[in-house]
């Protein structure tokens, strides 16, 4: 009798407390109208509450408890490792919608999306029938969309899908949805490593946004101090600067110091950090980085500038701006660099940088072109050279007409009464006498690189200039 | 033995000239045309007659005697009078003219006395163009002329035109020659801390013979030798054999430069031009510098002919101009006049055109 009442009890236990998993309400695309349209999230979270239910909603009853409970597992591994939603959801109808904006909707109106930029990404399985089958996958936000960009998730090549594929024709949805956890999680993984590091995951050039960069706009990404150059104070201080630039203006400045180059070039590192960490505010993806390579002693330490960008090109031109023997702007980071005031050095550019931005700004809303203007003293210079090539010029054409003006002159040579094949060799040697080498010294003093204009590996087009402090 | 020589047409008894455009000899008056062959019966005449009579030339003694002067003409203080035998006047001439103009009657003189025997020229150049076309070549000189004042064209008078048969010497020479060059051949390179430069020098020698011919030397003192060069070339297709006939109608002086003064001017042309020729057979080099030549001619003749020249005195403005005129090729050697203005209107034109260009460059 009493393992009877014990067998009832402890079942009315398990019925009480499987109470609450029936009782959880069903979240549907349609269904679930949330009171704003497009509630923003915010930072720190998603306005959605994570739990299990709202992050693996299986509509179509796909999978089994265990299932369920292992994806909503890898989920939260990823949201804490990466501040990144994901969300797996299967329905039997895709409620008339297409699944593009099925999928869409239903991750934008229920309130998904981690942080300000809203970043995630959904997988949407919808099962019809066994005949009418079919997958989405959407991502959102700055990282959200770089992670899983239309290349990335192109259907028919795309390396996503290719792995997913046959496993969902296979019918394998679970395994299906770990691929799909399990790769977002590596690209999410790659994708950080890139920034601190400087060597992105992707080969290929994320094209930027319209609106800011391809990557977040944090002070760690945007004040990479890899040599520890910096106080943490100064990097405040200048990611702050950097921020009323990128206001002001809707332009990136990127500030990179480093003790390893990773045995390129200068001009490459810098363009290649630039380029393939998604800097660049807006589809052209303006932007300037000041790079220092501190490692090596006094007179081996490299800065260089690029510039990208229409804005960024023009405003920090190869030719004059960033030339680095004579341009305006490493004539007052020089003597900074070479004193070892990095900071003052950074926040003299970063002034520079303001006020050319200001410049510019001010010559197109006047209609001007924007470039930057040499200075009076450059142009004098180069006047006076024209004028005096000129006159050269000049000089020698009114002389060549004056001589024409007398034709009385004695002649010197007897050249036209040459009788005509009465020319003999008759003794023609050519002795070898001595031989003398000279030579003179490179100047070793090649402070400035090679930079100018010139197309980075990625296929950008920059402006740099730099050289060696 | 001293003539004076005036040929008469027979038929008229008028002046025959020497015509360029019909190349044979005119009468003046009545246009009766004659040929050389016609004339030399006259000139045989003339110098039969002249065995009798008295030099016109003067000697410096002579002179002092009849109370002249013997300053003259920039010559030895010689002069030579004769007398015109168409009106008798009583002319001076330089001692050297061979043939003139009388002053009073136009009528021309030929003094054979200075043009016969060891004075005798070898050829002759026939003039070709007469004084219009001397004056038109001179006008077709100052065409395209950038700098000529404007004015020049229309404003320039034409003080004196003479057509002058002009002493001159024609050397033909071989020449022996021995020429030594210095040649250098360059290489550069460089390695990460130094530019090279290797020169290698050569020692070359060349030796040969080479010839020319016609080289023609003024040698007539008053005459300026830079307009005479001036007007090179003559074409020596046309030279014919020396006739007395030819001067008629013009002036003509004989040499007072002899051959052996003139053939250094010669040698000097021949030297610099076989050292050209023989340069340029050194190839291969970066830099050929003569070091030393060794030219010496052998075989060498001249001959002593009368070439054509027009020379023109011009006035302008208050100042002279002279400009001879290569009386066979119409070929003129003379200094024009410059406009100032001209020119600082090129200059600055040129200067402000190129300087344009070269903003594009100042601005990049």
């Amino acid at each position: 009798m009493k393992r009877i009442i014990s067998l009832l009890a402890a079942f009315a236990v398990v019925l009480v407390m499987s109470v609450p998993a029936f009782a959880a309400p069903e979240v549907t695309g349609t269904a679930g109208e949330y009171e704003n349209s497009d509630p923003a999230g915010v930072d720190g979270g998603s306005v959605i509450e994570f739990t299990q239910s709202n992050y693996v909603v299986d509509n179509a009853d796909l999978f089994t408890d265990d299932e369920e409970t292992a994806l909503f597992e890898k989920i939260t591994e990823i949201r804490n490792e990466h501040e990144f939603d994901i969300v797996c959801l299967t329905t039997t109808s895709t409620d008339g919608k297409e699944d593009a904006d099925y999928t869409d909707d239903f991750f934008d109106y229920n309130g998904y999306g981690y942080g300000v930029d809203r970043d995630g990404a959904i997988m949407m399985l919808c099962i019809a029938s066994e005949d009418d089958r079919s997958v989405y996958i959407s991502g959102r936000g700055s990282v959200g969309t770089d992670v899983f960009s239309s290349a990335v998730l192109d259907f028919d090549e795309g390396p996503v899908f290719k792995e997913l594929k046959p496993l969902l024709s296979a019918g394998d949805y679970y395994d299906a949805e770990m691929k799909f956890l399990e790769t977002a999680d590596e690209r999410l993984a790659g994708r950080k490593s890139a920034v601190s590091t400087g060597e992105y995951a992707y080969t290929s050039d994320p094209a930027g946004v319209e609106d800011g960069s391809v990557i977040e706009f944090t002070q760690s990404n945007y004040v990479v101090d890899n040599a520890d150059a910096f106080t943490d104070s100064e990097e405040a201080a200048l990611f702050e600067k950097i921020t009323a630039i990128r206001t002001k203006y809707k332009f990136d400045v990127v500030i990179l110091t480093t003790l390893s180059m990773n045995g390129k070039k200068a001009v490459d590192y810098t363009d290649d950090f630039f380029d393939y960490n998604g800097y660049g505010y807006g589809v052209d993806r303006d932007g300037v980085i000041l790079m220092l390579c501190l490692a090596g002693g006094e007179g081996n330490r490299d800065v260089h500038i690029s510039g990208r960008g229409s804005v960024g090109r023009n405003v920090f031109n190869s030719k004059y701006v960033l030339n680095f023997d004579n341009g305006p702007i490493f004539k007052e980071l020089k003597p900074l660099l070479s004193a070892g005031r990095y900071y003052d050095a950074e926040m003299k550019f970063l002034e520079m940088a303001d006020e050319r931005l200001g410049w510019y700004a001010d010559d197109i809303a006047n209609g001007g072109t924007g470039k930057v203007p040499y200075p009076a003293s450059v142009i004098l210079k180069r006047e006076l050279i024209a004028v005096a090539v000129a006159m050269v010029i000049a000089f020698f054409v009114v002389s060549m007409f004056k001589k024409t003006m007398k034709t009385n002159r004695i002649r010197t040579s007897a050249g036209n009464y040459e009788k005509p094949g009465s020319m003999r060799v008759t003794t023609s040697n050519e002795y070898f006498v001595r031989k003398q080498v000279s030579r003179t010294a490179i100047p070793k003093n090649e402070s400035s690189d090679s930079s100018g204009d010139h197309t980075s590996s990625s296929g950008a087009s920059h402006s740099g200039g730099g050289g060696k402090f | 033995m001293a003539g004076l020589l005036e040929y008469k047409c027979p038929n008229c008894g008028g002046h025959i000239k020497f015509d360029t455009a019909a190349q044979s000899f005119k009468c003046e008056f009545c246009d009766s045309v004659f040929t050389q062959e016609q004339l030399a019966s006259q000139k045989t005449e003339a110098e039969a007659k002249a065995q009798n009579e008295k030099s016109p030339d003067v000697s410096a003694a002579e002179a002092e005697q009849y109370g002249w002067t013997t300053e003259s003409n920039g010559t030895l203080g010689e002069m030579s009078v004769y007398s015109c035998q168409s009106c008798g006047a009583q002319i001076t001439t330089d001692v050297n003219t061979v043939a003139s103009k009388c002053p009073y009657c136009d009528s021309p003189v030929i003094m054979t006395g200075k043009v016969s025997g060891l004075n005798k020229p070898n050829c002759v150049i026939p003039f070709k163009l007469d004084g219009k076309q001397a004056g038109n070549a001179l006008k077709s000189f100052c065409r395209k002329k950038v700098f000529l004042p404007s004015k020049f064209i229309t404003e320039h008078k034409i003080s004196e035109m003479k057509g002058v048969y002009v002493p001159f010497w024609i050397f033909d020479a071989d020449v022996n020659a021995n020429l030594e060059f210095e040649a250098t051949r360059v290489r550069r390179w460089s390695d990460k801390d130094y530019n090279y430069t290797e020169t290698s020098y050569y020692n070359v020698t060349r030796g040969g013979t080479i010839g020319y011919a016609g080289i023609p030397v003024d040698a007539s003192k008053s005459m300026p030798d830079d307009y005479m060069d001036g007007i090179e070339p003559f074409d020596y297709n046309d030279m014919k054999a020396f006739d007395p006939a030819f001067l008629a109608g013009f002036m003509a002086d004989k040499y007072d430069v002899e051959s052996s003064e003139a053939f250094p001017r010669a040698e000097k042309r021949i030297k610099n031009s076989t050292e050209a020729a023989f340069a340029r057979t050194v190839k291969g080099y970066d830099s050929v510098v003569p070091r030393s030549s060794f030219i010496k001619p052998y075989n060498s003749t001249y001959k002593y002919a009368m070439l054509p020249v027009w020379l023109l005195n011009a006035a302008y403005e208050g100042k002279k101009y002279l400009y001879a005129v290569n009386g066979q090729t119409g070929r003129v050697s003379g200094t024009l006049p410059v406009d100032k203005k001209k020119i600082a209107l090129m200059f600055a034109g040129i200067t402000a055109g190129i300087t344009a260009i070269l903003q594009y460059f100042v601005f990049r």
